[in-house]
């Protein structure tokens, strides 16, 4: 609310302005695009496969998808379940547009998508945002699956479950590296997550907020809100629709299937898993259900969706904040004492630290009976090598770990409030460790980045001020300090 | 257009009861369960789902064949049913709402790949059982034998019996006062979970039987549960999330508008319902028979 009421006020609305005006994210974006722009170079001089071309292109058009859902979810407070709705008319609207007029200028097609996306959201969000939370999801719902049925059955128009395929591109994209399209999605994705950072920075994200927490105050205070819902809902309907557009490209045609609540479905993962309320959580959450599904699809597609759901479940009661929200989570306005601070500081710690390690057994632990089904004990076709971890069954192999990171982890927290930079060191290791240790097992990569982000999660508790200074003033006060 | 006669109308409006009894058990346990619970259960259509192919399963042992299925099958989906709520609901009733619709719909993707792991991704049918495979006239009018003696008088005596059990019994009274005032019922000394639980189960038990009543009149698919729990929500927030009357109307214009209206505009006569839902809402945001909402929350 402090936030608002500086809106609100005349001079310090003056103040934002000339803050958002020298915007010093710009710099981070602008450092991101540099540094990302190379990664096509980076993979083929690597020799790695031009499948990872494709899939970070993937990654950034879903990151824009699942940011601009966040917008809706996570900073309006509105959940929509029929998002794919948009990111399918979207597709629809470019794939038709450059199928049907011949000639027509290749960016102008692109450029109807986001057009097509709003307007379909203007429509449909009319009547959705008149009703909050229950009523709303299962309006948006309902509108998400009537522009799925009209894509599968209007075969004059979308040509059915047959799809639009052969949508012409320019020359450029279908260079057989995929580098030239990466680059371009890479492009257009960080200058819409920028323009998404500046709109959730402005008043109005602000004042979406408010919505979010009371919509009755924001009424009382001036907010026009069922307005304000309806424009965030055109706004990430029109992101949407560019992030259908841009999956269209991709695949140079279009099925139904990109209407489908599943993908709806994996947006809304991708915002809960990365963090609702942070604003880059869902690139998080892209990056890992992107990994995910390139693991478990290909081979296992018959239980992806029980494992979406799995994922789902946990982290409602495990994670409720997120990936992100969950590294970020600390103790800031509460009046208590450095005393208390600290120690509910190194508590936090602890608990986190643990449940980072129990994460990681159960991805890798998961994995592992995924790719050799019934090695309880010792695998079934290489032979047993004491000294080889990789040829261990599963149950040992995973007890051993159990074990072995459990003491270490104990042990290191122990000490945690008697805290010097060795055993900083230390701390750091175990993740590293595991890290190491699932490489050479040769777990698949969503495995890997759990425990990457536990990594993630130590070196930021570490280097983190308030950490720090708590270790200092955790000492008792006879002990030096 | 206008070249209907009165026979081809009274056909199409017997047809569309006997749509209305069909998807009226499904969305009245999922009413009832928002009424009491606050729960909007996502995974109503999974429960519908396992009714179906739990009928599929039993006629495969051949031990009396579909008849004791009907009851059978919806009693094996209480056991599910009681199982989600001990398991996962209970912990978050006091968690925000959304968490609850995001929890149950983690649910439908757990359990709709069950289904395929257990029953496979084809399409499974159940055959009608002997006798009622064929039609049935009535003043010169064919009408499946099916529908005519099963689905209808089973919607019928589904609607009485809830009618009589919420208002006409004790339970009933103390459920109806959980509709109204949580809080106030734990506060009286009823045992509030056990009424959860139990009120869970009878919504499961509803879902269960209709997807065993509705299971020899389509296929059964991995799938049916989604396609099913959006029409149930349509017909619901038409009469009005919570009020089991609301849901009866619901389900009988629903019914109504799609045979009637498949005579006049073929092919589109699943956008009936959504024009019809625009115009509600717009008229009266609560649904046509739901309680009025002080909060725009």
């Amino acid at each position: 609310m402090a936030n608002l009421q500086g809106s609100i006020g005349e001079g310090a609305l003056a103040q934002r302005r000339a803050a958002t005006a020298r915007d010093p994210m710009i710099w981070a974006f602008v450092a991101a695009l540099v540094l990302l722009f190379w990664v096509p170079e980076l993979i083929l001089y690597m020799g790695w496969a031009k499948f990872w071309i494709q899939f970070a292109t993937q990654v950034f058009i879903w990151s824009l998808f699942a940011m601009s859902f966040n917008l809706l979810m996570g900073y309006a407070g509105m959940i929509s379940f029929g998002q794919a709705a948009y990111l399918g008319i979207g597709g629809y609207t470019a794939g038709l547009l450059l199928k049907n007029i011949a000639g027509l200028s290749f960016y102008l097609g692109l450029a109807a998508a986001p057009l097509g996306g709003a307007l379909a959201a203007l429509i449909i969000g009319y009547f959705c945002v008149r009703r909050t939370h229950i009523y709303f999801a299962i309006l948006t719902l309902a509108f998400g699956h009537i522009v799925y049925l009209i894509a599968f059955k209007w075969y004059g128009f979308t040509g059915g479950d047959n799809g639009v395929i052969g949508i012409p591109v320019p020359g450029w994209i279908t260079e057989p590296t995929f580098a030239n399209y990466y680059k371009f999605v890479l492009v257009i994705s960080v200058a819409a997550i920028y323009l998404l950072w500046r709109i959730v920075n402005s008043p109005f994200g602000r004042a979406l907020t408010a919505i979010r927490e009371n919509p009755e105050r924001a009424d009382f205070i001036g907010i026009p809100v069922d307005r304000y819902r309806l424009y965030a809902f055109v706004l990430v309907g029109a992101f949407s629709g560019l992030a259908g557009a841009l999956i269209m490209v991709n695949d140079r045609s279009v099925y139904p299937d990109l209407a489908h609540w599943t993908q709806s479905t994996q947006v809304l993962l991708m915002s809960l898993l990365g963090g609702v309320y942070t604003f880059f959580g869902p690139i998080v959450g892209a990056v890992l259900l992107r990994t995910m599904d390139a693991d478990i699809t290909q081979n296992y597609p018959e239980i992806w969706q029980l494992f979406l759901g799995g994922v789902l479940v946990l982290i409602l009661f495990g994670l409720p904040g997120g990936i992100v929200g969950f590294i970020q989570e600390r103790d800031i306005g509460s009046g208590d004492d450095h005393a208390t601070r600290t120690a509910k500081l190194l508590r936090l710690f602890r608990r986190k630290s643990w449940m980072f390690l129990g994460g990681a057994l159960l991805f890798t632990t998961f994995f592992s009976i995924l790719q050799s089904p019934g090695a309880w004990l010792l695998p079934r076709t290489r032979v047993f090598e004491p000294f080889a971890l990789a040829t261990w069954g599963i149950v040992p192999c995973a007890l051993l770990q159990l074990v072995v990171g459990a003491a270490a982890l104990w042990l290191l927290l122990r000490r945690v409030d008697r805290f010097n930079r060795i055993d900083g060191a230390l701390l750091l290791i175990l993740p590293i460790a595991a890290l190491v240790l699932h490489v050479y097992l040769g777990t698949p990569l969503s495995g890997l980045l759990i425990v990457l982000l536990w990594v993630i999660f130590t070196v930021y508790s570490l280097v983190q001020a308030d950490f720090r200074r708590a270790y200092r003033l955790g000492r008792p006060p006879n002990g030096g300090g | 257009m206008a070249g209907f006669t009165a026979d081809v109308l009274l056909v199409q409006f017997i047809n569309g009861l006997f749509i209305a009894a069909g998807i009226y058990l499904v969305a009245s346990g999922l009413s009832l369960v928002f009424g009491v619970l606050g729960v909007l259960n996502f995974a109503h259509g999974s429960f519908y789902m396992y009714g179906a192919f739990f009928v599929f399963t039993w006629i495969g042992f051949e031990l009396g064949g579909f008849w004791p299925a009907l009851l059978i099958a919806p009693l094996a989906v209480v056991i599910v049913g009681v199982a989600t709520e001990v398991v996962f609901l209970r912990p978050i009733y006091k968690a925000d709402p959304l968490y609850q619709l995001l929890l149950t719909y983690g649910l439908v993707l757990m359990f709709g790949d069950v289904v395929k792991l257990i029953w496979g991704a084809d399409n499974q049918s159940v055959a009608r059982p002997a006798g009622l495979e064929g039609t049935f006239p009535i003043f010169g009018a064919l009408f499946p034998s099916y529908q005519l003696f099963v689905l209808l008088p089973i919607g019928i005596s589904t609607i009485l019996a809830l009618y009589l059990l919420l208002n006409h019994t004790q339970i009933g009274n103390v459920v109806r006062a959980a509709t109204q005032d949580r809080e106030m019922v734990g506060a009286l000394g009823v045992n509030v979970r056990l009424l959860y639980t139990g009120v869970f189960a009878v919504g499961a038990f509803l879902g269960g039987l209709g997807g065993a009543v509705l299971a020899p009149m389509g296929a059964l698919y991995p799938g049916m549960d989604f396609d099913v729990i959006i029409e149930i929500f349509l017909v619901v927030v038409l009469g009005g999330l919570g009020s089991m009357a609301g849901t009866a109307l619901g389900a009988l214009i629903y019914g109504e508008l799609k045979s009637l209206g498949i005579l006049f505009v073929p092919d589109l006569e699943s956008v009936f319902i959504y024009v019809l839902m625009v115009i509600v809402l717009l008229a009266r945001p609560q649904g046509l028979l739901g309680k009025r909402v002080e909060t725009s929350r």
